[in-house]
């Protein structure tokens, strides 16, 4: 599968995760494993650009099993973003879906 | 591969990113390593689920290509490894801090054993070439006064200050002689000049090296 469109696929699903409920790092790659095979470690450097393009921000919080952790949650952009790429990938789901079944 | 190994390798192939970031990033995978340990899971299963360092850093740094990297030249925080700590967040600061001291130290150490070993011998050659220098521009200078007075001794012989001890033409030729051997001495000693100071700018420059932790 071309790596720019899972990255984008990724982007999607992160900011799904994240609208539903705000997570720390690793509590986010735990979630995403679950039904999707990624390497982990590029969720980071996704995570940091989301960060840097508004769509998210960070908090720390302490925890009682060691050191703060940190958080990641949606900015109110980071919501509208979100939407419109599961629109676009609705859009896409269904173009694929009538080519591959319509043939 | 361990904690460690893995966060060396990340460490190295994001260390020009600038200071605040590269730290934020190496907390956050101490956070996921610390996090996937008090889950039970092994070191080498968290960083082989994470991937290759390499390639993450690729990532973090194509992300913001217009981001302000480090010219790492002009650096001071040359690569010595991950000084992170088992328990809690990394703190690569104590880096920097350990590598100025040590630098410090290095420099005051070179410059007596400088001054102990080098200096001595490095004058005497350099008083040397001065003084060669000095010798080859007055056999020059002896040799042009020298026909200047025979010029006008033989043009004027009742001439009274000018006193030749030996007959004009065989003071001509000497008068000569020394002009050239002093012209060939300055041919020779600009070139050995020349070495001198270009080994002179390597020496300083392997110092300074070795100050740096290159060598």
């Amino acid at each position: 599968m071309n790596i720019q469109f899972k990255k984008g696929v990724l982007e999607l699903c992160v900011l799904a995760v994240l609208e539903n409920k705000e997570c720390y790092g690793y509590e986010l790659v735990s979630e995403l494993s679950k039904t999707i095979v990624i390497s982990e470690g590029t969720i980071y450097p996704l995570l940091r650009r989301l960060k840097k393009d508004g769509y998210v921000t960070t908090y720390l919080q302490e925890s009682t099993e060691g050191p703060p952790r940190k958080y990641y949650s949606l900015t109110q952009e980071g919501r509208n973003v979100k939407d419109e790429l599961s629109m676009e990938w609705d859009r896409f789901i269904d173009g694929v879906n009538s080519i591959v079944k319509g043939c | 591969m361990t904690k460690i190994q893995f966060m060396n390798e990340l460490y190295r192939w994001i260390r020009t990113m600038p200071d605040e970031d590269r730290s934020e990033v190496m907390s956050d995978y101490e956070e996921h390593f610390m996090i996937g340990k008090q889950q039970g899971r092994s070191e080498d299963e968290i960083a082989m689920s994470l991937g290759d360092p390499q390639k993450i850093a690729k990532e973090l740094m194509n992300n913001y290509p217009q981001e302000n990297f480090i010219d790492e030249n002009k650096s001071k925080n040359k690569y010595t490894g991950y000084q992170g700590h088992n328990n809690g967040y990394a703190t690569f600061e104590n880096n920097r801090n350990d590598n100025r001291f040590n630098r410090a130290i290095v420099a005051i150490l070179l410059i007596f054993a400088n001054i102990t070993f080098v200096l001595g011998p490095y004058i005497g050659i350099v008083g040397a070439v001065v003084g060669f220098w000095i010798a080859a521009i007055g056999m020059i200078l002896a040799g042009v006064i020298g026909i200047i007075g025979i010029l006008f001794k033989a043009v004027i012989p009742a001439i009274p200050f000018i006193h030749i001890p030996v007959s004009l033409t065989i003071g001509f030729f000497v008068s000569i002689a020394s002009i050239s051997l002093g012209v060939l001495l300055v041919y020779l000693l600009y070139h050995v000049t020349k070495l001198i100071l270009k080994y002179t700018a390597k020496y300083i420059e392997f110092n300074k090296d070795i100050v740096n932790g290159n060598r």
